[in-house]
């Protein structure tokens, strides 16, 4: 009884290690990609002076970031999970940065 | 993972709850505490225990401590000026050994004795934020992951929540404990909701520039100064080495007056002092409103001349001031300020019930299962929930103990009475582990009788006993501190008296 409780129990776990990680550290890593790319776009696409969009899209920042971290437990398919925070996690950090060297005329 | 949303939050509730509880308690506990900081600090600080300031005061009696500052190549020289809440005048320069704080007397320009003290305002309230832990800014972070963790808590708690209304009228203390905690736990989550929610969310707010620094980073080409020196107007000069002199203190306070209507002023900041590039920096207090505005002037320091100043913020960070101003709670209003006491506490009850539900649903299934998770978490909660309690009242009653300029290994008076803090807390783990059956009742008695020590200790060290407290305005603070402990001392002796009772029932029972 102990023995198959151990082993049921280290199967279980992997899933819910990389469920963890995915929520927590994914969904921060998104928040925080999606923040810079607001940050960089706001200014340029309205009238917002930069240092005032900064401070908005960090401040959404937090909710976004809750409503990642609850999707993240909720989403019966870890797979997809995965697959759609990796894929908003390059493309927004990656526009943040390809609009930093733009900027710069790199 | 379970299966379905609703099972799935439910999860997510229990194990961040169970996990994160323990850390969520402490910065809860100690931000309720904070709410009362400058007043804890009166209490333990006697010296600035002053009726407040009749007159108005010149600030030149500063400048013979701006001279110290200034002579020891201090980066900046740091006033704040008395408030409401607090009478004494707080300076903050530093010097090679480290910071100097020190307390001055408006009446007399007096500097007072060192309180050897980190009070309310030093510890309690930094504990709240950073929890002291400066290596890599860890304490923040682990405060912003237990601050998301509330507020996923908060979602997933309403979502599992069948009954959110009829809940928010139920409470059954006749029933069984496990119904009973639930019951607390639902009350205590339903109605402090929409402020337990706003509190973690403003908290976090307050320190978005470190939590999500990606934002400015890529905006100001990861020059966190530049950014400042954009959204905040602040004027930061170079330091040339050359000697330079500083203006009238009053003339350039009297200036920041006038731009403000004659508003009050709530700190003067210098940095550079005593260089040729000094700059004086002026607050303005605002206490009639909820935002934490950070309006300033700024001063040539040698020759008095005004630089800039800023009244009034743009839109997007006026939201962010208010959200910050309603979390600092630096707005005279004492109703208020009572009410997020009692949230806060409200809050700490809610967390605590929450481990006492999780304990009492599985203790059974445990111990048929020889699982070992009960006893382990019970000593987490024992030591989280009471021994916090015991290790805050006995930072209060070491404080009375020590006297003034004490040091042993070492160590600084405020450095030990840390240290009793920090060793207090852990023994109560200790003991919760060693002692699963009675760590509960002993930790309530140990805090009753700490508790009224700590009050009795403050009248023979001080004299300021409950009822002279009362009747002076200036000890009010003292006398409100007075009457919490003791009413936490009485608290804590019922629910002792109760224990007992039902451990020798129990003990009846298996005999």
């Amino acid at each position: 009884m102990q023995r198959t409780l151990q082993r049921v129990g280290a199967r279980k776990a992997i899933p819910i290690i990389v469920r963890l990680v995915a929520a927590i550290g994914g969904g921060y890593a998104v928040s925080a990609g999606l923040a810079a790319l607001a940050a960089r776009v706001l200014p340029v696409t309205t009238a917002m002076p930069a240092r005032e969009a900064v401070v908005l899209v960090s401040m959404l920042a937090f909710l976004v970031y809750l409503g990642l971290l609850i999707w993240g437990f909720a989403e019966p398919s870890l797979a997809r999970l995965c697959l759609i925070l990796a894929a908003v996690g390059i493309v927004s950090w990656g526009g943040a940065f390809g609009l930093v060297r733009l900027a710069s005329g790199g | 993972m379970e299966q379905g949303f609703r099972a799935s939050m439910n999860w997510l509730h229990t194990w961040s709850g169970v996990v994160l509880g323990g850390l969520l308690f402490a910065i809860f506990w100690m931000g309720t505490l904070a709410v009362f900081d400058r007043e804890i600090d009166r209490w333990m600080a006697p010296m600035i225990r002053l009726p407040a300031a009749e007159k108005t005061f010149s600030l030149e009696m500063l400048r013979p401590l701006y001279e110290v500052a200034a002579a020891a190549k201090s980066p900046t020289f740091s006033v704040g000026l008395p408030t409401d809440r607090d009478a004494a005048i707080r300076v903050l320069w530093r010097e090679q050994s480290g910071p100097v704080h020190r307390f001055v007397d408006p009446g007399t320009g007096a500097v007072l004795p060192d309180p050897g003290t980190l009070g309310g305002t030093r510890f309690i309230f930094p504990f709240h934020y950073m929890l002291h832990i400066r290596i890599q800014n860890i304490g923040y972070w682990l405060v912003g992951l237990a601050g998301m963790a509330m507020m996923a808590l908060c979602v997933s708690g309403v979502i599992i929540h069948r009954k959110i209304f009829t809940d928010f009228f139920t409470f059954r203390p006749d029933r069984k404990p496990r119904r009973l905690t639930l019951d607390l736990h639902n009350v205590t989550g339903v109605l402090g909701l929409p402020f337990h929610f706003l509190i973690t969310l403003s908290g976090l707010v307050i320190f978005w520039a470190t939590y999500f620094p990606s934002s400015w980073q890529v905006t100001y080409n990861g020059d966190r100064q530049a950014f400042f020196t954009d959204a905040y107007g602040n004027v930061i000069p170079k330091r040339t080495g050359e000697p330079g002199g500083m203006a009238s203190f009053d003339a350039m306070a009297a200036e920041a007056r006038r731009l403000w209507d004659g508003s009050a002023l709530r700190y003067v900041f210098v940095r550079n002092p005593g260089d040729a590039k000094s700059v004086m920096q002026i607050g303005r207090l605002d206490e009639g409103i909820v935002s934490s505005t950070y309006d300033a002037a700024y001063f040539d320091g040698p020759t008095g001349a005004l630089i800039s100043y800023r009244a009034g913020t743009a839109p997007v960070m006026s939201a962010q001031r208010f959200l910050s101003g309603f979390h600092f709670i630096q707005f005279r209003h004492w109703s208020l300020r009572w009410i997020y006491f009692g949230l806060g506490l409200a809050g700490c009850v809610l967390i605590a019930t929450g481990y006492l539900f999780w304990l009492e649903s599985r203790r059974k299934k445990h111990a048929q299962l020889g699982l070992r998770g009960v006893r382990i978490v019970e000593g987490l909660t024992i030591g989280s929930v009471t021994g916090m309690l015991i290790a805050t009242v006995g930072f209060f009653v070491v404080n009375r103990l020590l006297p003034l300029g004490a040091s042993a290994l070492g160590q600084d008076r405020a450095a030990l009475e840390v240290w009793t803090f920090y060793l207090v807390w852990l023994a109560s783990f200790g003991h919760a582990w060693a002692r699963p059956q009675r760590a509960w009742m002993e930790q309530c008695w140990t805090l009753a009788a700490m508790a009224s020590a700590a009050v009795l200790l403050n009248w023979i060290t001080t004299g300021d006993h409950l009822l002279r407290g009362l009747s002076y305005r200036h000890l009010w603070p003292v006398a409100g501190m007075d009457i919490l402990l003791l009413v936490g001392a009485a608290i804590a002796a019922v629910a002792a008296l109760r224990l007992s009772r039902l451990s020798r029932i129990a003990q009846v029972r298996n005999a």
